[in-house]
């Protein structure tokens, strides 16, 4: 499944958690670059998803997905899709002419450049969304999990290379991954997606699955990001 | 073939090339079946067949490619039939995203297809597809053309909006890979035929090559994927194509060897006498991978990036102040630059370096065209190769060693060329013999097979205060390229003004005067109003502006002053509210604000009434960003903030280093600090906001970029003797590589401290690597930049 998604709005909200403002509201200069980094991402970029579903055993290490040649390794992937019988991998990504706005930005005005880094974040994050309802109405009475992504927990980013193969990624979505396993473009989201037939008691998102729990400032501060 | 592949049990995620090795005879039946259809051209099965995507293979390259080429001749000489057909070797993207956008280097992928163009040396033909990145297929076009002398096919994939997953425009693609000597472009995979009727249009209209299409099957279904047209359909849509002048057809995802009987059927009955010629393709043009500039009215080309009698400039080469040069590219095409000429020679730097440097740098930032200026071949060349889409090159002129050395290279790379109507006797002073030079240039151009359009003839401007009928002479001339020639001009306008008061006026009237002679590329400063100004006069007067809209959307809001000794003007009451009190008091107010144009000001007027620029840095900028910065530690202030005050002390740095430089004193900084994004990690950000923040409390920040050799910033410690090293990386997966360029660090015994930091790292994972320092932000790293310089 390949789908182009139209992004109407972005959700000033997320982008202002990213910035690290928590509750604090911007002031009307970093609104002013919010709502010009909105305009300017919403033109430059080309969001798109696809998914494949794929019949999902556990075997020693990790998930074996049926038909194909690929095992999502570790125990995170083993606890993520505890009583699934299946698992959706998704790719979505903004496209590269975001990559490019960024890069300009960077050399304008880097506190533009930051503001749509974290726009860009919410933004592929909407479109992981709309990939998620889409899912849901083509299968309607099976149970999802949340969005885990490559690189969570011990699930190795690594895989990237064969998970983006099955989806056929470069053709399909324009998406590549670096030797240093980066998503090219850079706001691209790859992450599985467990499916049940009954109710699934999982775990929420939260801070034991996050690589960034030991240095994040939120929990410095006794807070949480919200994710 | 993968399709065909995977119905016969190549399981998902499998590597269809490994079946050459495997499964010989099912790859050959295959191919007997699209050659029993009809097929004049089989594809080898070795779309994926380079390094990168074999690398997790038991067999190499070669074997793979050669065996599949062996299977395709094999399965062609048991063909029927009175034509032989042919096989091609097929070459698909590397599966790695080049710079700027992912890590693969131009030499890299050259490297990748070489490796392939030998192994399949026994092919008919090459066919390079299925591309969306056009400087991948810029690599793979010349590791075809530099490797074997087979004819070569390329085809890119384009989206419904006529643009490659990575932007490409098709004006972009053909007239880059036409002058880059592909024997046929076009387009596959993508969409249907219907849908890619629209890609073939615009693509007749920037070549002469014949023409490609090998479309899908229609578009896949949202909810089942399988793709619409019958092959019935199929063929009578590829009609559509033959109709638009297409020659050569073929069948992408989801056709099999139904759709190729289909259209082979549909092209035996297909009446090929009834297709009007195509128009020929005449235009003079250049483009970036993104952009195409065509010359059919006058374009500018922005003279900034050059360091000839800039003081500022030569500093920023000297530096490696990239950014600086950036900045040059931006503000001129903010006013208007079409084109930018990029001139980077300086005694005493590595000029094909910094040239290919610069070239990719600004790529990767500005969509507008390049002028490569160099006097140097060897430079020029590098930065031909380097180039994504189709520059212009200057130049050559009428004598024998220039045109011997820079017109192969024109050919070779398929560049617009500047001529310089001079030779080795100097400019001739006459109309007559400047165009008897062109005319020389132009003759053993055509010889080498320069599209005659590609050439474009400068005049010369000479300065009209030494010789003052030389205005009327170069006009002239220009006149008479345009009548007799019939080719396109430019001239550099700057200098005829040279020696004489109000140059702007003189400038901008000759301006005026060439473009009415035809003058097609003036090459100016377009960050003078008059400048830009006379030229959108110009375009409204002579027709090229449809309704004035542009000049409208320029000057809709202008107000111009109608008397000098009127009521105060507005600037003058700003200018004398800021030399009113306080002014440092005002200065640290706007840094803290980060009010960009009123801390250059405030810094302007500080400057005026006698404050040394030393007293400005230390006593108002600096306690300003530490004020910001403490609330930033503190979270009353938060990351955009933070640098919205570092960008205001740019603004005021930006004033203090310009009058430095005027004034030929030592440049600002408190110390040199060479920061990295380390190897395998192209998250820069981090990386950049660390940068503008050092930068702004002085610091002199040797930037090397990211995805950085741990041996090169060895290398750079070293030479700039930096007491500090700053290393950034994003991924867990490129933490290693932070850490083998701290070993090679301390290894050379180099007298640095190491900061680190970046998303995942940790205080104590900091210190296991052996850096000295963990800066969780931007603000801890000012902070241990303080600790290691003082202040």
């Amino acid at each position: 499944m390949r789908q182009t998604v139209e992004l109407n709005g972005l959700q000033y909200a997320e982008a202002i958690r990213y910035l690290g403002y928590g509750d604090a509201m911007p002031g009307e200069d970093v609104l002013a670059l919010l709502r010009a980094g909105e305009q300017a991402l919403l033109a430059a970029a080309t969001p798109q998803f696809a998914y494949r579903v794929f019949s999902a055993q556990a075997v020693q290490g990790g998930i074996a997905l049926v038909g194909t040649q690929l095992i999502l390794r570790g125990n995170s992937i083993l606890e993520h899709l505890a009583g699934c019988d299946q698992a959706a991998l998704l790719c979505a990504t903004l496209g590269a002419g975001v990559d490019a706005l960024t890069r300009t930005a960077q050399v304008r005005d880097m506190a533009q450049a930051v503001v749509l880094d974290a726009l860009g974040s919410a933004a592929v994050e909407q479109v992981c969304a709309r990939a998620e309802e889409h899912m849901r109405a083509s299968f309607p009475n099976r149970f999802f999990t949340y969005r885990f992504g490559l690189g969570y927990g011990d699930l190795p980013l690594a895989q990237a290379g064969e998970f983006f193969q099955l989806l056929d990624a470069s053709r399909a979505l324009g998406v590549a991954v670096t030797a240093g396993n980066s998503f090219v473009p850079r706001k691209t989201v790859a992450c599985v997606i467990g499916m049940s037939e009954r109710e699934i008691q999982s775990m929420r998102k939260g801070c034991a699955t996050c690589n960034l729990r030991k240095t994040c400032g939120y929990r410095a501060r006794g807070d949480r990001c919200g994710y | 073939m993968g399709t065909m592949l995977q119905a016969r049990g190549l399981p998902l995620g499998g590597l269809p090339e490994e079946m050459n090795m495997t499964a010989p005879q099912m790859v050959q039946e295959i191919h007997a079946l699209y050659l029993a259809a009809g097929a004049d051209v089989v594809y080898t099965n070795t779309f994926g067949a380079n390094a990168y995507k074999l690398s997790r293979s038991r067999y190499a390259v070669t074997e793979v490619i050669e065996a599949a080429v062996a299977i395709a001749k094999a399965a062609c000489g048991q063909a029927q039939g009175e034509r032989r057909p042919l096989v091609a070797l097929d070459i698909g993207p590397l599966g790695r995203m080049m710079r700027p956008a992912g890590d693969l280097s131009f030499d890299e992928a050259y490297g990748y297809f070489k490796e392939q163009v030998l192994a399949g040396r026994d092919a008919d033909l090459i066919v390079i597809e299925t591309m969306s990145d056009l400087l991948e297929v810029k690599a793979a076009l010349l590791a075809a053309k530099e490797n074997a002398s087979l004819p070569v096919v390329c085809t890119m994939t384009f989206e419904r909006s006529l643009r490659t997953f990575t932007g490409v425009n098709v004006p972009a693609m053909a007239m880059t890979l036409e002058g880059l000597g592909a024997d046929a472009i076009g387009v596959n995979c993508s969409m249907g035929p219907l849908e890619l009727i629209p890609a073939i249009e615009e693509m007749r209209q920037y070549t002469n090559l014949p023409l490609v299409v090998k479309a899908n099957a229609g578009l896949p279904d949202p909810a089942t994927s399988a793709y619409t047209l019958t092959p019935t359909d199929f063929a009578a849509a590829m009609a559509r194509m033959a109709d638009l002048g297409v020659q050569i057809f073929g069948g992408c995802c989801g056709t099999d060897e139904r759709f190729i009987q289909a259209l082979h059927a549909m092209l035996l009955k297909y009446d090929f006498t009834k297709v009007p010629p195509r128009p020929q393709v005449t235009h003079t043009a250049v483009c970036s991978a993104t952009r195409a500039v065509v010359i059919d009215q006058p374009r500018i080309i922005g003279e900034r990036i050059n360091p000839t009698g800039k003081k500022r400039f030569k500093q920023a080469l000297q530096e490696r102040d990239i950014d600086y040069i950036l900045d040059q590219a931006l503000e001129q095409v903010d006013a208007g630059a079409d084109i930018l000429d990029v001139n980077v020679g300086l005694p005493g730097i590595d000029e094909t370096e910094m040239m290919v440097t610069c070239v990719q740098e600004l790529q990767a930032v500005v969509d507008t065209p390049l002028q490569i200026d160099s006097a140097s071949p060897a430079v020029v060349e590098a930065a031909l190769r380097a180039y994504n889409g189709k520059p212009i090159v200057n130049s050559v002129n009428g004598e024998e060693t220039s045109m011997a050395s820079v017109l192969p290279l024109v050919k070779k790379y398929g560049a617009c060329l500047l001529c310089l109507t001079l030779d080795e006797n100097g400019i001739p002073q006459t109309v007559e013999e400047r165009i008897a030079i062109a005319k020389r240039i132009v003759e053993r151009a055509l010889r080498l097979g320069i599209p005659r359009e590609n050439l474009i003839i400068d005049c010369l401007t000479l300065t009209v205060s030494a010789e003052q009928d030389g205005a009327a002479q170069t006009l002239q001339a220009v006149a008479r390229v345009k009548r007799e020639l019939g080719l396109k001009t430019v001239l550099g306008v700057s200098n005829v003004s040279f020696g004489l008061p109000n140059r702007e006026l003189v400038n901008s009237t000759f301006l005026t005067m060439a473009l009415q002679m035809g003058l097609d590329l003036p090459i100016l400063n377009p960050n003078i109003p008059a400048m830009t100004g006379a030229f959108r006069a110009f375009k409204v007067l002579a027709g090229y502006d449809r309704s004035a809209e542009d000049f409208i959307r320029h000057y809709a809001d202008t107000v111009v002053k109608t008397s000098v000794s009127g009521p105060a003007q507005p600037a003058a009451q700003a200018e004398a509210a800021i030399a009113g009190a306080d002014l440092p008091g005002k200065l640290r107010h706007a840094i803290e604000a980060g009010l960009k144009a009123e801390s250059g000001a405030y810094t302007q007027a500080l400057l005026k009434a006698g404050t040394s620029a030393m007293d400005i840095i230390e006593g108002t900028l600096i306690p300003a960003l530490d004020a910001v910065g403490s609330l930033f530690e503190v979270g009353k202030v938060f990351l955009p903030q933070l640098i919205l005050a570092a960008a205001a002390a740019q603004a005021s740095f930006a004033v203090l280093r310009a009058q430095l430089a005027q004034s030929e004193s030592a440049p600002i900084s408190r110390g040199k600090i060479v920061l990295a994004t380390v190897k395998g990690d192209i998250h820069d950000i981090g990386k950049n906001i660390v940068k503008v923040l050092l930068e702004n409390y002085g610091y002199t920040v040797i930037d090397l970029g990211k995805d950085v050799e741990p041996q090169s910033v060895v290398e750079a410690a070293k030479a700039h003797g930096a007491k500090l090293v700053g290393l950034s990386a994003l991924m867990t997966t490129t933490l290693p590589s932070m850490e083998s360029t701290i070993s090679l660090l301390r290894q050379a015994n180099l007298p640095c401290k190491v900061m680190v930091g970046g998303a995942v790292l940790t205080p104590d994972y900091a210190q296991t690597i052996g850096a000295d320092y963990y800066a969780k932000d931007a603000k801890a790293a000012v902070d241990v930049a303080k600790r290691i310089y003082g202040g």
